[in-house]
């Protein structure tokens, strides 16, 4: 479906990374790959260096601690906010969603919304649909969308498909009505059909948690696995997004007369760089416009990626002059979604390590 | 077809391509060289899991398949 909001601007983001890093190189002997399929596996899918969390840390906590850096600079006072949306994979608990422990250990007013939405590697594109939507209800004038994910707690040690590239993050995107801003436009698409592409089979409903569930079992791939782990079948994730991204993004341009050449800046999610060279190379558009190495220095955060992409890569001086930037999510669902929109003025681009 | 024998030796590191195997029975045969063959097809337009390409029972057999379905180039 096509998008177009007006009135919404974003006003600054704050990108949370955990200070622990780790090495592909130091975690080699967990994944039996030869020494060369090692050295390509490093140089063409980014398997370097990740940043994951400490055992036991949550998805709030990441969350909490962005948001009092906020509030102790200036540059964010909660008791403005409208609503929270946190948009996650790892929620704190089942019940209930993760936006209220933000809410409770922040100590946030009581006239607000908070809602959690389950979304992964098109989260940032879902949950700016959300707040843009919000905002056009009166009564919405500041929304913070948090995006958030601590998945490296949930793959299994010997998934040497996705553990090597798994990252966390968090991202807080304060969103703002504005009368002074050009329209958003965008579109958002989902297959309910390839489901199961990427998810973890136990842990809800259908399969609770139990000792068979943490039992590994090899894949035929040099994969060890358990129900209680990301499974993610990478070929077809891989042709889901060559088939339907490259389309999504000509859609997005010629539904709205853009010329894809007038974009400033392509910020895509970051799966690996082995996909996004392709993506790049198939819509035509140079690298020199599209960050590709995000996975290879901090990890595949998935709804994380692409405002990590923003803060890592640019800051606030580059955003001085009004940037026209497409950006594009895709993966669980499977949904996939873009967006282009002018960003301008940027009140704050902040990386802070915990 | 000569474009694509040389493209596969590249993926596969191997500068004689062994046309009578499957691609299971090459010996540095991995997840990783199937997603690069796999994304190699995204040019010829043409989308296959990892096991599809596995099945052929020779690469002879897959270069045929990609010449009888191929769509563009």
């Amino acid at each position: 479906m096509n998008l177009r909001f007006e009135g919404a601007r974003i006003v600054g983001i704050q990108l949370v990374l955990p200070r622990r890093e780790i090495t592909f190189d130091s975690e080699i002997d967990d994944y039996s790959f030869t020494p060369q399929q090692s050295a390509k596996l490093k140089q063409v899918m980014g398997y370097d260096r990740r940043r994951v969390v400490k055992d036991g840390v949550t998805s709030s906590d990441l969350v909490v601690e962005g948001i009092k850096a906020l509030r102790e600079s200036g540059q964010l006072d909660p008791e403005s906010l409208d609503a929270l949306i946190v948009v996650t994979q790892t929620p704190d608990y089942l019940i209930p969603g993760t936006s209220y422990i933000i809410h409770n250990k922040l100590g946030l007013h009581q006239d607000m919304l908070c809602l959690d939405i389950n979304q992964g590697c098109a989260g940032f594109i879902v949950g700016l649909t959300t707040a843009f939507s919000l905002l056009n209800q009166r009564g919405f004038k500041r929304v913070a969308l948090v995006n958030v994910d601590v998945v490296s707690r949930l793959v299994a040690e010997g998934d040497r498909n996705s553990r090597p590239i798994i990252g966390d993050a968090a991202a807080i995107t304060i969103v703002e009505s504005s009368h002074l801003t050009e329209p958003i436009y965008g579109n958002l698409k989902v297959d309910g059909a390839r489901w199961d592409a990427l998810m973890i089979p136990a842990g809800g409903m259908k399969i609770r948690p139990s000792a068979e569930t943490a039992v590994s079992v090899a894949d035929t791939n040099g994969n060890t696995r358990a129900l209680d782990n990301l499974i993610m079948k990478g070929d077809a994730v891989f042709n889901f997004v060559m088939q339907e991204v490259p389309s999504m993004i000509e859609a997005l341009m010629h539904d709205n007369n853009f010329d894809l050449s007038s974009v400033d800046s392509f910020l895509f999610h970051q799966p690996n760089p082995f996909m996004l060279r392709k993506l790049a190379s198939k819509l035509g558009v140079p690298l020199e416009k599209m960050p590709i190495d995000l996975v290879r220095k901090y990890g595949n955060s998935s709804g994380v990626t692409i405002p990590a992409v923003l803060c890592t890569e640019f800051d606030v001086s580059y955003f001085r002059d009004p940037k026209w930037i497409c950006m594009a999510g895709f993966g669980v669902g499977l949904t996939w979604g873009s967006l282009l929109m002018q960003i301008s003025d940027l009140s704050f681009v902040n990386v802070m390590e915990i | 077809m000569e474009q694509l024998k040389s493209e596969l030796c590249e993926i596969l590191e191997v500068s004689d391509l062994p046309v009578d195997l499957p691609f299971e029975n090459l010996p540095e045969w991995d997840s990783l060289n199937a997603l690069s063959i796999i994304s190699l097809l995204d040019s010829y337009g043409i989308q296959m899991s990892a096991e599809q390409l596995e099945k052929f029972p020779s690469i002879t057999d897959f270069i045929n398949y990609v010449f009888a379905n191929k769509s563009s180039r």
